[in-house]
């Protein structure tokens, strides 16, 4: 279990333009801000990659190919297109549903496991690698589950299931047993929904 | 007004985001999005919300992971290779024998003729030029039959939004990053235009270095190397554009197609 952790040091609390300006120093060669990149985001990343592989190992090569990939396409990353963290969410994402499909096709993956709806606390590490980080974190990942609360969980669920598992309206229809046109319906007004909630309660997780 | 009811195309953004449409209607939303600055805030806005809930249920990776990431980053950097130097495929991994023959009579003339030293360089430039030219042509045709028939290349048809239906192909290795355009039928453009390859990335058009293109008088295009942005999906589009080209494309978009694979 993750140990408890003091409070954020100034230096430790970055904005979308720090976190562009890390990337643009990134592009430009220097492997040291990563280690700052890291520091901020992969405690969100990591839980990203639980939460879809459902396997510590592949999380853990998730993350390293993520930031491997991050520092090769740094000088693609435009701030104009979205936030770092979402930049890196999606490279994360699309690593993850990689890394479950070659499992799949391996025949390894454990399909009770997989149909489970939520993952279970993960412990990991004696020592929290990057506490002040995890912390701020924490803080906004608890107004972002507010906001996810705000869902219906109908709604919660189809965006949960595209997202996190890849599927399409007609996989989480067939999922659900539920007629396509619902789908497609609860998944769009469960993202604007989401969009709302967050500008409301969240605006710093929506940049 | 609902927003929806005066954009109709933002319809379609959750769908967008969550890689809900088929390669035909990512291809025209995407075309849309690439001219239409509202819906790129749209979509930045729902990606954003995305992305807030995916990093929503933070977990701290072992402590040792960190170290390892750093270490993998700084090996890759190590080891990129120069990209001045063509890569040869097995079986080239020497000069040829005469293309080192003529390498080492040219440096012995170097040598011996130090007074000449100018024209004798030019000399020698120019025998390596001709002599790199052939070796790069056998390589570039080995390796276009080889990204040809690869299993990863993923050929991507175009489709005409006028009249004119030429065949428009593009075939691209998303690994190798490389990618060969075939067209026939395609009629000249006209006085002072010429056409442009775009790809469009995330909704944002991204143009193929120097890749501007007349056909031949049979109507015949063919380049057979261009470089492939590395991108989950790819929309492939041409446009008609002032001689030299443009940096962003002059609408209407003529063809488009979109990768299936991500």
């Amino acid at each position: 279990m993750e140990r408890p952790v003091t409070s954020p040091t100034p230096s430790a609390v970055r904005g979308p333009q720090d976190d562009a300006t890390l990337v643009r120093d990134l592009a430009r060669g220097e492997q040291r801000v990563l280690a700052e990149l890291y520091d901020r985001f992969a405690p969100g990343l990591f839980g990203l990659a639980m939460r879809i592989t459902r396997d510590t190992s592949d999380a853990e090569e998730v993350l390293a190919d993520t930031f491997a990939q991050a520092w090769r396409e740094a000088s693609r990353y435009s701030s104009e297109r979205g936030s770092v963290g979402s930049w890196l969410a999606t490279i994360a994402r699309s690593r993850a549903l990689d890394a479950v499909r070659r499992r799949t096709r391996r025949g390894r993956l454990d399909d009770a496991a997989a149909a489970e709806a939520e993952v279970a606390p993960v412990a990991v590490g004696q020592q929290p690698a990057t506490p002040v980080a995890t912390l701020i974190a924490k803080e906004q990942a608890t107004l972002v589950q507010a906001a996810l609360a705000e869902l219906p969980p109908a709604q919660r669920t189809v965006l949960e299931l595209a997202y996190f598992e890849g599927l399409s309206h007609s996989d989480i229809a067939e999922r659900l047993g539920e007629p396509l046109g619902t789908v497609k319906t609860r998944t769009r007004l469960g993202l604007r929904r989401l969009r709302e909630s967050l500008r409301q309660l969240a605006p710093g997780a929506v940049q | 007004v609902n927003p929806i009811d005066k954009h109709p195309e933002w319809e379609l953004v959750e769908d967008y985001v969550l890689d809900f449409l088929d390669a035909g209607e990512r291809a025209a939303f995407e075309a849309r999005l690439a001219t239409d600055p509202a819906l790129a805030r749209e979509v930045r806005d729902a990606r954003e919300a995305l992305s807030a809930m995916a990093l929503a249920s933070p977990v701290t990776p072992p402590p040792a992971l960190k170290e390892r990431v750093l270490a993998q980053v700084a090996a890759e950097a190590a080891a990129v290779p120069d990209p001045r130097v063509l890569p040869l495929r097995p079986g080239h991994s020497r000069l040829p024998i005469w293309l080192g023959a003529a390498l080492a009579a040219s440096l012995l003339l170097v040598v011996k003729l130090e007074r000449d030293r100018r024209n004798l360089e030019g000399t020698v430039a120019s025998m390596l030029v001709s002599a790199e030219q052939h070796l790069y042509e056998d390589l570039e045709r080995d390796s276009l039959i080889a990204r040809l028939v690869d299993p990863g290349v993923e050929m991507v048809t175009l489709a005409a939004t006028g009249e004119e239906k030429p065949v428009v192909r593009t075939y691209l290795d998303r690994a190798g990053k490389r990618g060969v355009l075939a067209i026939s039928s395609l009629k000249a453009p006209p006085a002072g235009q010429t056409y442009q390859l775009w790809f469009i990335v995330e909704g944002n058009p991204v143009p193929v270095p120097s890749i501007t293109f007349a056909p031949d008088a049979e109507g015949k295009v063919f380049i057979p190397s261009f470089s492939v942005p590395e991108a989950a999906g790819i929309t492939v589009a041409v446009t008609q554009e002032p001689t030299g080209g443009s940096v962003s494309p002059t609408m209407p978009i003529l063809f488009v197609g979109a990768t299936t694979s991500r």
